[in-house]
């Protein structure tokens, strides 16, 4: 009876932790939490730490909650995946509505693809942000799940807002809900459906056998794995009572339980899910201290395996800097105040899209990029202006980086910071090219002493709106607010945009 | 249901005589008493006093008898920046506004539709908080409650949406900042009911004087309380350097909106007649810029 309650503190633990990884997600907006900070999510994510810090050779102290769980790890061996990780949380729901598959395999690819990742990143490329479950996870509920879901909300309060039996409870709730859960405005996101297509794939893979991403693929897991099994921690049967039923080795969701010997288990694969002790009819298996080399199968990571690891991500690493980088389509990537220079950015973000989630708070200007700028910069943060703008007193996506690809700066150092500088299509701005008044870039303009400007012709009524570089720092406000149709006349361009060095005091002007 | 009761025949027969006559006259010129002004400038006290002194010259709210009606207070809380900046209202005056009106039992409801992020405008302007705890019932503005309304008037726009809480209001009260403004030139009460109406507001900058007189003609509010107490003088509307702030302490009341800008401009420096939006509400009849006979300015301390 112990441990058929040790399996329900089990799933206890991972609609808990289910349910904090979601509220702390929902918590990155404006006003920042000043009790816990929403990138906790990845910062307890050894994994991505390890590889942000190889490839950027630098110690990153936001980390610190991946060494806890990285020391929790030696002792717990891979229970992280069974009772924490909200990617094998919702695998193990998926799973009880849809029937997996009964596949039971354990695969060592995990391990080859920790490897290739990690050998990437001393090659200075960031690559965790493909395959880490805690970035698929925030990635998934920013770009895919949450925008859907605050549409939903919209459609349901915006009927309830149209009704005159509703308007009134309808429109209470929604303001009721701006202050935390909902944004102004229902949002839109870039890479929404490949976001959920993969996601879904995640899910889909279940049909193969139960917990596939676990078993093969997840690099957290893997590394996790090379813990576990020196690990303590463990499953252990009694002898005595066993009578060989292999009830446990046919329930094991990892493929844990040795296929040919019951009493050993893969400590590397067993994520503590106790269903083998709630399914032994004998109640003869327990989890406890119980470090014995015997009871276990010894790790093989297979020397073929991690050659063919080597070369591939040789190869992947050659492409990946190899391929043309056309300077040209740089003209608009506009990356976040706070931003560390491009290399390093790219080294340091984990493409978690927390900045896009609170952003979508506030602004709504940073937007996911496509393959535009290269693999490197897939899901990476840039400002598209024309949908949003940088708010001038908001600092909230450095707040919200774990990584520090995006430096967290003071209100007073942001409003000086430079993104971008705005240039004026003259061809296409009201006054300008049609003589009339408009002025909306100028009044919009938020720097003490404008950046627009206009200029004065004789015979000329019309204020003719010029940009002073010396004062612009491309918020964007300009470009969002333009009343021309489809392109705005005045656009933020990269040029003059200032980057954080890394590792270098950045001068703070008072 | 006293009112109701104590309505006798002779009663409803003096008020519809009355009332008939009293409709007759441009509402603004209505006074209830021979002794109250259309129109006040109060210098110098704290925001409440300087609001009580000036309603107390207009024959007080009693006129608008608010007791149990929907009041729309509609400050202009545009920018995410503070007080001191002067690109919003005012919250202090603000508060002093909802809090007369509270306490007259109307049920006071505060919302713009905001330029910057609504809730860093309401959260910095400190009107958000300051609002509420006078007991307003403050919101953000839903872009999907907006009412196409006919503009029967109208020289360049028939239809523009305005937000149906305002329409909906049995009073509504407009709480401007005086404030520079490069294309309206000062921006004050009329200028400030562009935080009522819906998208796609920067299209109104094309032939500004028209299309604003345009949407404004149909919805004026009842009565105009102009902050002037920190005058935003250049780089607005929404400034933030202080060197562009100057502290007038000075705020003007009245019922008719376009008296109320024009002693604005006056105040400001402005000729009122060099700003185009002003002189289009004249012609078209909806106030007066020149200083009414029964303006009174007031000093105190």
């Amino acid at each position: 009876m112990k441990n058929f309650r040790a399996i329900h503190l089990r799933r206890f633990s991972q609609i808990a932790f289910l349910f904090i990884f979601v509220a702390l997600f929902l918590s990155a907006k404006d006003p920042f939490p000043t009790t816990i900070p929403p990138d906790l999510i990845m910062r307890i994510d050894p994994f991505a730490g390890l590889v942000v810090m190889i490839a950027s050779r630098s110690w990153i102290a936001e980390f610190w909650p991946a060494v806890i769980i990285l020391i929790a790890g030696f002792l717990l061996a891979r229970s992280f995946c069974g009772w924490v990780c909200p990617l094998g949380t919702i695998l193990d729901i998926w799973n009880r509505i849809s029937k997996p598959g009964q596949r039971r395999g354990n695969s060592r690819w995990k391990y080859a693809i920790l490897i290739g990742m990690l050998l990437l990143a001393v090659l200075s490329i960031q690559t965790s942000w493909v395959l880490d479950p805690l970035v698929i996870f925030t990635r998934t509920m920013a770009l895919s799940l949450y925008p859907l879901c605050v549409w939903g909300l919209f459609a349901v309060l915006d009927a309830g807002v149209n009704l005159p039996v509703t308007e009134d409870m309808a429109f209470n709730l929604w303001n009721a809900l701006q202050g935390w859960l909902l944004p102004l405005n229902a949002i839109q996101t870039g890479l929404l459906l490949t976001t959920l297509l993969l996601f879904i794939a995640i899910l889909l893979m279940e049909k193969f056998g139960r917990r596939t991403w676990c078993r093969v693929i997840c690099p957290l897991g893997a590394l996790f794995g090379l813990i576990a099994h020196i690990a303590p921690f463990g499953r252990k049967v009694d002898p005595e009572t066993c009578t060989s039923c292999e009830l446990c080795g046919d329930n094991c969701r990892m493929g844990a339980i040795d296929e040919e010997d019951f009493y050993k288990t893969k400590r590397s694969e067993c994520i503590l899910c106790m269903e083998c002790a709630l399914v032994c009819p004998e109640k003869g298996q327990n989890f406890n201290w119980n470090y014995q080399a015997g009871g276990q199968e010894k790790l093989d990571l297979g020397r073929r395996r991690v050659f063919s690891a080597v070369g591939s991500s040789l190869l992947f690493g050659a492409i990946w800097r190899t391929q043309l980088h056309d300077r040209n389509i740089d003209n608009y990537l506009i990356r976040p105040p706070g931003a560390v220079e491009e290399q390093h950015f790219l080294d340091l973000c984990l493409r978690c899209e927390e900045c896009i989630k609170i952003c979508s708070s506030t602004g709504g200007c940073l937007q996911p990029s496509g393959f535009e700028y290269g693999i490197a910069g897939f899901w990476t943060p840039k400002a598209l202006m024309r949908e949003g703008y940088c708010e001038y007193s908001c600092t909230l996506c450095g707040q919200v980086c774990p990584s520090g690809a995006i430096k967290s700066l003071s209100e007073e150092v942001k409003k000086k910071r430079i993104i971008g500088l705005a240039y004026i299509d003259q061809f296409r701005c009201i006054p300008w090219e049609g003589g009339e008044d408009c002025i909306v870039c100028e009044e919009h303009c938020p720097t003490p002493i404008k950046a627009i400007q206009f200029e004065s012709r004789e015979g000329e009524p019309t204020k003719l709106p010029y940009v002073d570089r010396t004062i612009c720092i491309g918020c964007g406000i300009c470009e969002t607010k333009c009343p021309v149709m489809g392109e705005s006349a005045i656009r933020i361009f990269q040029e003059g945009e200032q980057r954080e060095v890394i590792k270098v005091e950045y001068p703070e002007e008072p | 249901m006293n009112e109701i009761k104590n309505y006798n025949r002779r009663k409803f027969l003096k008020s519809a005589v009355l009332g008939t006559a009293a409709l007759s006259v441009p509402w603004y010129l209505r006074a209830d008493e021979t002794t109250a002004s259309s129109l006040v400038l109060v210098r110098g006290g704290t925001s409440a006093e300087a609001l009580e002194a000036a309603l107390a010259e207009l024959g007080g709210i009693s006129r608008f008898s608010p007791k149990g009606k929907k009041v729309v207070v509609k400050p202009n809380i545009g920018w995410d920046r503070t007080p001191a900046q002067g690109a919003n209202t005012d919250p202090e005056l603000v508060a002093a506004a909802v809090r007369t009106f509270v306490d007259a039992d109307a049920k006071v409801h505060i919302f713009d539709f905001t330029c910057n992020a609504a809730r860093r405008c309401y959260r910095r302007s400190g009107i958000g908080q300051a609002a509420e705890e006078a007991g307003a019932k403050v919101s953000f503005v839903h872009e999907k409650r907006f009412n196409s309304v006919e503009l029967p008037g109208g020289m360049v726009l028939k239809k523009w949406p305005i937000y149906r809480d305002y329409l909906n209001a049995d009073l509504r009260i407009n709480m401007p900042v005086l404030k520079h403004h490069s294309l309206a030139g000062v921006s004050m009460g009329l200028k400030n009911l562009m935080g009522v109406m819906g998208e796609p507001r920067s299209t109104i900058h094309k032939q500004f004087d028209q299309k604003l007189i345009d949407i404004v003609s149909p919805i004026l509010p009842e009565l105009t309380i102009l902050d002037a107490r920190r005058v935003l003088r250049r780089n607005g509307p929404q400034g933030g350097n202080p060197d562009d702030v100057e502290i007038m302490n000075t705020v003007i009341v009245g019922f008719d909106p376009v008296a109320v800008d024009a002693e604005g401009a006056r105040l400001f420096g402005s000729d009122p007649l060099s700003l185009g939006y002003l002189v289009e509400a004249e012609n078209r009849g909806l106030g007066k810029i020149q200083r009414p006979a029964d303006f009174r300015e007031i000093t105190i301390g």
